[in-house]
């Protein structure tokens, strides 16, 4: 597994996520997914990717909500390339949106089902040794 | 009480206040009294409808004195959104040093409240949550 919860000390409310880049032939394959860590159904309402190292190759990264843990989903980041030079931040969703939006499609926040996963997944041909990151969510319990 | 602070598992400093539809057409739903006594920088706010109004009710929900009908932070919100939807309450499109006022933010006076006021329709059958995160400014 090359995603999990990171252990380090508390991020006052955020989860940190640590993903890591693999080798498996051709590059297209899940990195990883972690299963909903309250239980409850969430609003998922910021997130930041901390990039420590870039991928080796030209690989790019897919990050979304799905029932099927390893499932290539989108609704939150798609083909974010994952080589530019770090350590760089990216927004991923939240932010941007006025009052009386609605809080839905990847760059507004989305739901995380009591028992679904965020996926992380590789789209492109090509590798992505040597990626590491952290992902940084923040969210909302609607329980 | 038709809107009441949630005694519901922690929200990680968010309070948490719930909402039930009732038979007012037109008037005060409920109201929260200033939960700190201090005055606070209301900084986000998020709805979550869990079940729709049976009829076409919108509500004003804003800070004032007790019973006044406030819409300084949603003004004839339809409450007959979809269950399950989330909605931003406190806009977020706010670049720095832009001023933190409605509806990208707005102050809690100490001795006011949230109130809650239905326009003309009944409410009955909604049910929804009202997230709010604050900031002490005491």
């Amino acid at each position: 597994m090359t995603t999990a919860l990171n252990t380090d000390a508390a991020q006052t409310g955020w989860l940190k996520i640590d993903i890591a880049g693999n080798a498996t032939a051709g590059g297209v394959n899940s990195l990883g997914y972690i299963l909903n860590p309250e239980g409850v159904e969430l609003q998922i309402l910021d997130c930041y990717l901390y990039t420590t190292v870039a991928s080796a190759a030209a690989a790019t990264l897919d990050i979304g909500i799905n029932a099927t843990a390893g499932s290539d989903d989108t609704d939150m980041c798609a083909a974010l390339a994952i080589n530019a030079a770090a350590p760089n931040v990216k927004r991923i969703c939240g932010g941007n949106v006025a009052s009386e939006a609605a809080l839905t499609g990847g760059q507004n926040g989305v739901k995380w089902g009591a028992a679904e996963y965020m996926c992380f997944y590789n789209p492109a041909a090509q590798i992505s040794t040597a990626f590491r990151a952290n992902l940084f969510v923040e969210y909302l319990r609607l329980a | 009480m038709p809107v009441a602070i949630s005694t519901d598992a922690a929200q990680t400093g968010w309070l948490k206040i719930k909402i039930l539809g009732n038979a007012v057409a037109a008037g005060l739903v409920g109201q929260i009294y200033n939960p700190e006594g201090v005055l606070l920088q209301i900084v986000r706010g998020v709805l979550h409808m869990t079940t729709a109004s049976t009829a076409a009710s919108t509500f004003n929900i804003g800070i004032g004195a007790t019973g006044v009908d406030a819409d300084t932070l949603m003004s004839a919100f339809d409450m007959q959104s979809a269950a399950g939807t989330v909605w931003q309450v406190v806009g977020q499109d706010l670049a720095s040093e832009g001023a933190a006022t409605t509806p990208k933010g707005i102050l809690w006076p100490a001795t006011s409240y949230v109130t809650v006021t239905s326009a003309a329709q009944a409410s009955t059958g909604l049910v929804c949550e009202l997230y709010l995160q604050y900031l002490r400014l005491a």
